[in-house]
């Protein structure tokens, strides 16, 4: 089972490159994966805090459409 | 007469350990020993032994000692310096990696004689005060600040040394286990602090999110290898 799953893992990734596997969930996030290790930690950093906000004004336009209602 | 000839190998290469490719007399002949032997009257000329400064007779001592007293063996080895990895410049912003401080993000100001790096938090940002690290527990990234305000000429491994308690004894060493003393830091190096983080922290704040970096945590999520990481 490991033996026939690490010959078909190869593969897999390769195709999560190419384009058809950016439509894949699993594929983007292995894509993402990819691209954030290939940052520096102060970008990791920056984007972790972008995030963050990104996420305080979702929250914020969520309560607001709650409250109105 | 012939100049001297410096040989890096011996004439007679061995073939087996011990054993060489000529033999004796096949040597005898090679070096012209007897010619040597023919000019000198049929004699190898020989050095004598250096005649010795004769020594007054010591009396030899009633009594030998029982114990072999052992010589510690000489020792003549002087460390080396240690190396600084390319990676680690008066600037960067380091990772601890272990100790109390670890996880935290440093700056780095220079190499002590002792090979092991001077850093700071600063303290106002994170906590982590001026202290020497191991360039073994620290990761270095590619992230640098600008250091050229701050002066840290004053610092060496003498500054760090901690002063010897003077343990106290007596009967009064009962009822003064309560009594424990705390370490009061002093004031010279809580003012040598605010002096080397005050430069810093102003170049610092000139780069915009480098002071959130700096006071944040290093933490790795699940499925990240740090190995596959550009720091």
């Amino acid at each position: 089972m490991l033996l026939r799953r690490k010959i078909l893992l190869k593969p897999w990734r390769m195709l999560m490159l190419r384009t058809s596997g950016r439509r894949v969930h699993r594929g983007r996030k292995f894509i993402f994966r990819k691209r954030r290790a290939s940052l520096n930690d102060f970008d990791r950093f920056k984007i972790m805090l972008a995030k963050i906000k990104r996420g305080a004004v979702v929250r914020q336009e969520l309560a607001k459409l709650k409250k109105s209602a | 007469m012939a100049p001297k000839i410096t040989r890096k190998v011996s004439r007679n290469p061995e073939l087996i350990r011990g054993i060489g490719k000529y033999s004796r007399s096949q040597m005898y002949h090679k070096r012209g020993i007897w010619a040597i032997k023919a000019k000198n009257g049929g004699v190898l000329p020989r050095h004598g032994p250096k005649p010795k400064p004769e020594t007054p007779a010591e009396k030899p001592p009633k009594f030998y000692p029982a114990d072999d007293v052992k010589k510690p063996l000489v020792n003549k080895h002087k460390p080396k310096p240690a190396k600084l990895r390319a990676s680690i410049t008066p600037g960067t912003v380091l990772i601890l990696l272990a100790g109390r401080f670890k996880g935290k993000r440093v700056v780095f100001l220079k190499q002590l004689p002792s090979g092991l790096l001077l850093v700071t938090g600063p303290f106002k940002i994170n906590g982590v005060p001026l202290r020497r690290v191991n360039q073994s527990y620290v990761i270095g990234t590619s992230t640098k600040a600008n250091v050229s305000a701050v002066n840290v000429e004053q610092f060496d491994d003498k500054y760090f040394t901690k002063e010897a308690q003077k343990k106290k004894k007596g009967e009064g060493e009962f009822f003064e286990a309560e009594k424990e003393e705390k370490s009061v830091l002093p004031q010279q190096k809580k003012d040598d602090q605010k002096t080397v983080d005050s430069a810093l922290i102003k170049a610092i704040e000139s780069v915009p999110d480098l002071k959130t970096y700096l006071g944040a945590r290093f933490s790795l999520k699940a499925g990240v290898k740090p190995h596959e990481l550009v720091f």
